[in-house]
């Protein structure tokens, strides 16, 4: 299927849709939102993309950073119809149906509303991991090895400020701390609130930053840092 | 009883003066990008730390590396491409210790505004206005560092919006609203004294007390008196500012509207 952005008719018909699929009204979208030339309009570009029942968000990301040439055009961060129309064509995939349900979680999940805001930015299933990729490459992985609509808290920690996520010293301080390699997962207790969890080391990473410019650090410096015994039992 | 607050600078941290550093904002084709010049030679740098500029608006910041203290390189571009929108973009300088990889920060100015948007000296706006992405809103009012900013929907399908911001209809109906925000911001924000207030709660308050002639000097016990009190101060900046009035003659003249 050649690639479509949504217009504004057809993100509006998107919200609609989301809306009764939350009110137990509908259980898929209406079609017409694919290719109806009222609600999206084609692509300057001629790819092409193609359903497949991605297993983990690492691999629907590889295939649409690829397919979309991301990394030499990062304009596309943030073409609101395009995440938006990508969003409908990988529905199943970001919304999928258990037992003929659907649990449409915010529109901001699917709709990309206010492309240069952070805070809204960071919770698009699709946009949001595409983008933490081409900015960290491998070290993006803790981020996706988890199904398409899973959103643990985790992610949220580590994704909610965009001074965090997007930067690679940070994120592999905090991979070498709660990432277990071998299991390919984060380490049990991890998002705990407890001292040592990764709210924590949110909170003290802010403190940090008064005094060092944690973009210039190395990750192990940024360990180094960090108070023990608090921290002491995620090094082990 | 006043509280001291005590901070400590461990790693002696030089706090850059704002005359020390000039920001300019350009807007071309629609892309906004800036310059950065540079003066630390009264500052105590060393002449290899890295020198790094920050725009940022709200949570949302980019970063440009500028060289090093002694050799001042602009980058290549400094389009703001990945910040939203926005007449209010603050800048944050930082000079980083580059000879060990600490990261340690030895010179630090935030806050900086780019030269176009200062106001003449010794005046400052009591409500700044700021167009911005506001999604499917037209305003909102927002409490940032600075103090609260009337946010404003830049939407490009509304050309008009500066227009209809500044026009008596838009101010009838929508300042109400701000000054009961504002009133209530100053009655529950724990971090805002009515004995010693500082900042924008300062200026608000002198606002309230020199031009509405309403003093609030202190914060009511329950929920149910200080909603009276908002009212009442809603109420006397409407009688003041004829707000019923603007708006019967908005409708009587349309072009006005």
């Amino acid at each position: 299927m050649q690639i479509r952005r949504l217009n504004e008719q057809g993100i509006e018909r998107f919200r609609q849709n989301l809306h009764r699929i939350r009110e137990g009204a509908a259980t898929a979208l209406d079609p017409a939102l694919i290719t109806d030339h009222n609600l999206s309009e084609r692509a300057e570009t001629n790819v092409v993309v193609e359903f497949f029942s991605f297993r983990t968000k690492k691999e629907i990301t590889k295939y649409l950073v690829e397919k979309l040439n991301i990394s030499t055009d990062k304009s596309l961060y943030y073409d609101v119809g395009l995440w938006s129309w990508l969003s409908v064509f990988y529905f199943d995939l970001v919304c999928p149906s258990v037992k003929g349900q659907r649990r449409a979680k915010a529109d901001t999940s699917y709709i990309l509303a206010e492309p240069r805001n952070w805070k809204r930015y960071y919770r698009h299933l699709l946009a949001c991991p595409v983008r933490l990729y081409c900015e960290l490459g491998e070290l993006a992985t803790p981020f996706l090895e988890a199904p398409v609509p899973v959103w643990r808290e985790f992610h949220e920690q580590l994704t909610a400020y965009q001074n965090i996520a997007t930067n690679k010293s940070l994120i592999a301080a905090a991979t070498k701390l709660y990432w277990d390699p071998s299991k390919n997962t984060v380490k049990k207790g991890a998002s705990s609130k407890g001292p040592g969890g990764l709210r924590r080391f949110s909170e003290i990473v802010g403190q940090f930053e008064l005094t060092y410019d944690i973009n210039a650090m190395e990750p192990d410096a940024i360990v180094d840092l960090l108070p023990r015994p608090e921290f002491s039992r995620w090094l082990s | 009883m006043p509280t001291l607050i005590r901070k400590f600078n461990y790693t002696r941290r030089l706090r850059i003066p704002r005359s020390c550093v000039k920001v300019e904002e350009i807007v071309d084709n629609g892309v906004k990008s800036f310059s950065a010049t540079f003066d630390f030679s009264d500052l105590d740098l060393p002449g290899s730390a890295n020198v790094y500029v920050e725009p940022y608006f709200k949570s949302t910041s980019m970063r440009f590396d500028f060289g090093v203290v002694s050799n001042i390189v602009p980058p290549a571009s400094t389009a703001l491409v990945d910040i939203p929108p926005t007449d209010r973009l603050l800048y944050r300088i930082k000079v980083v210790d580059a000879s060990s990889g600490s990261g340690l920060v030895l010179g630090f100015a935030d806050k900086i505004r780019p030269e176009t948007l200062d106001k003449p000296a010794g005046r400052t706006s009591l409500l700044p206005v700021d167009f911005n992405d506001l999604g499917n809103r037209i305003w909102k009012l927002d409490f940032r560092e600075e103090g609260p900013v009337l946010s404003v929907n830049h939407a490009e399908r509304i050309e008009q919006i500066r227009e209809i911001v500044q026009s008596p209809w838009f101010r009838a109906v929508v300042y109400p609203e701000i000054v009961r925000q504002i009133v209530n911001r100053l009655l529950t924000d724990k971090d805002i004294s009515l004995d010693e207030p500082s900042g924008w709660a300062e200026n608000w308050l002198r606002f309230f007390r020199e031009v509405l002639l309403y003093n609030i000097d202190s914060i009511p016990d329950t929920d149910d008196v200080r909603e009276v009190l908002v009212e009442e101060v809603v109420d006397t900046f409407c009688r003041k500012h004829e707000l019923l009035k603007i708006l019967a003659m908005s409708y009587a003249n349309p072009e006005t509207k």
